[in-house]
């Protein structure tokens, strides 16, 4: 679903205005700090509710504002968010939004950036938020109780001290029951879309010239499903760390090519690729879910890639798309669609073509 | 400016109240009447001095007992626990349910350093083993921590043998009891099942 239209207010170095954007591709020029990447961060920020970047969301407003608003148009939907130091404000087609997981479907957006490689180089809790976001995109449900399971494990955590310090283990016995049911369920939720991740990475990786990319779910719990067993078993260990050691806050995702695991050999190159391959099949799940096309918005991401490889991630998007990069690519001359410029200048843009 | 500033410092000791709505409210008390704002003052601090813990439900009552233990009429066979006294205030209101209460002060929260201890838990065990009940309902409110209180609360009653009920969820995600009207308290209240 293309995105028509947005208008921010006190967004980081943006100068406040209302853009119109086309359906197909939207390139974003412009030299270091011109607010390419911001002009990305206004469009995620607006279709999801959060930053991909910022630590504190304060830091969203800019420095000489005292808060931020976004306006979107896609498609006959329209929503907002607004953001000042005390208080956060979403409204889909004008009414307060009260929950996360009912606001963040109504635009479907998938971004590719150059920081993508620290997906697979990076800790396990990069792949695990890629992993819930894609849920939480299809699934308001998933996106409430992974909020719920995030709260119930930071006071298990704090339980685990207290039990440390009193022996008493009937408080954390409780939370066991409650970080069970809404682990269990997380559980089920990845279960079933694993598959289709499966499936598409595999897909789309072959495209992109990786052979035989394959990813598979490393759970901390045998089997995906968390019980009192597994937790009595790791009983002494969580007390005397204090940390809930086991559950879907610990798991992980594994790549392998041909069989190898990606971690251990692969080529910057080819750790690129893959990170690729998984926002790819993010999109194409997103798109045969709900049978529109997310906005894709890339940020450098074809700078470090072979002619080829650019080559085949160009040919593999579709839908609109939002391009940022310092230098207009050569490819713009063979494009069969349209396309618009929209040259970056100190958080000002000019449209052209 | 000292006894303008003391002041909107002491009204944002409030909770909910920044620097803005203190020196709102501040100003505001400068143009009322003198004695309204007596008035103000005296209701405060006869509502805190005044005012005590029921030695039996822990509600907040000039009487000890309170006036819903001491009311003859009230179902002793029955206890409503909640976690603040505005709750009982909001139960009261739908003058469906006839039995009494317990009020937690609270809920087991281990991040804000609450644990059972902190809460009028051990006094309803002992109430209870002293005047045994037919049924405990769980009426905090169901956030992670209510849901964990009353987990917690109901594995400590259920050696003692009676039923001990959970309000049913009726109630919307996230909203606090304070917050819900009174039919759908009814409805939570008719509704509710055996822990
Ligand atoms: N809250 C804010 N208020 C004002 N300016 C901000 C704020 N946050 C970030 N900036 C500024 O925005 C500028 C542009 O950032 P942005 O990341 O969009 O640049 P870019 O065009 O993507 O550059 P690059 O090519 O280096 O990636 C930075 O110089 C930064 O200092
Ligand atoms: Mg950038
Ligand atoms: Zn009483």
């Amino acid at each position: 679903m293309p995105l028509i239209k947005i208008r921010y207010q006190g967004f980081r170095n943006l100068v406040d205005t209302e853009l119109l954007f086309t359906d197909d591709f939207n390139f974003i020029i412009g030299d270091n700090g011109a607010g390419k990447t911001n002009l990305l961060e206004a469009i995620y920020y607006v279709g999801l509710a959060s930053s991909f970047r910022a630590k504190e969301e304060k830091s969203l407003i800019n420095r000489n504002c005292d808060y931020l608003r976004i306006d979107a148009e896609a498609d006959g939907k329209n929503a907002a968010v607004y953001l000042d130091s005390s208080r956060k404000k979403l409204t889909l087609g004008g009414n307060d939004v009260q929950r996360l997981g009912d606001f963040i479907g109504w635009l479907g957006i998938t971004l590719l950036s150059i920081e993508d490689i620290w997906l697979i180089r990076g800790s396990p809790a990069r792949r695990r938020t890629f992993l819930d976001w894609m849920i939480a995109k299809l699934s308001p449900r998933y996106c409430s109780t992974l909020t719920e399971y995030k709260k119930i494990i930071r006071q298990r955590n704090r339980a685990l001290h207290m039990a440390n310090e009193t022996g008493d283990r009937d408080v954390l016995d409780a939370f066991d029951e409650q970080m069970i049911q809404a682990g269990n369920d997380l559980y089920a939720m990845r279960e079933e879309y694993m598959p289709r991740i499966k499936k598409h990475t595999t897909k789309s990786g072959t495209a992109l010239g990786l052979k035989k990319l394959e990813v598979s779910y490393a759970s901390s719990c045998h089997d995906m499903q968390i019980d009192r067993k597994m937790l009595e078993k790791v009983r002494m260990k969580e007390i005397l760390r204090g940390h809930s050691l086991i559950g879907p806050h610990r798991d992980d995702l594994i790549f392998t090519l041909e069989g190898r695991r990606l971690q251990d050999f692969a080529s910057e190159g080819e750790e690129r690729s893959t990170a690729i391959a998984l926002r790819l099949a993010e999109a194409e799940i997103l798109y045969t879910q709900t049978g529109t096309r997310p906005i894709m918005l890339l940020d450098e991401v074809t700078a470090e890639l072979d002619h080829e490889r650019r080559d085949a991630v160009l040919e593999l998007l579709s839908g609109q798309i939002f391009y940022a990069s310092t230098q207009l690519p050569q490819f713009i001359d063979s494009l069969p669609g349209g396309y618009q410029v929209l040259r970056a200048k100190r958080g000002a843009f000019e449209i052209s073509g | 400016m000292a006894l303008l500033n003391n002041l909107i410092e002491k009204l944002q000791w409030l909770p909910g109240i920044g620097r803005k709505t203190a020196q709102r409210l501040a100003f505001f008390l400068q143009k009322m009447e003198k004695a309204r704002v007596q008035e103000l003052a005296d209701a405060i601090v006869r509502a805190r001095t005044m005012l005590h813990e029921c030695s039996i439900c822990h509600n907040l009552s000039e009487h000890d007992p309170c006036e819903i233990c001491r009311n003859g009429k009230r179902d002793t066979d029955r206890i409503c626990v909640v976690e603040q006294p505005s709750d009982v205030m909001v139960i009261e209101r739908t003058s469906e349910y006839r039995g009494t209460y317990h009020v937690l002060h609270g809920v087991i929260s281990p991040i804000d350093n609450v644990g059972p201890d902190d809460l009028r838990i051990r006094a309803l065990i002992e109430r209870i083993k002293e005047h045994p009940v037919e049924e405990v309902i769980i009426a905090t409110n169901p956030t992670t921590e209510g849901d964990v209180t009353a987990l917690y609360i109901a594995k400590l009653l259920k050696p003692l043998g009676m039923s001990v009920t959970r309000i049913a969820r009726g109630l919307p995600m996230g909203s606090d009891l304070d917050l819900a009207d009174t039919t759908t308290l009814s409805r939570a209240l008719e509704g509710r099942r055996e822990l």
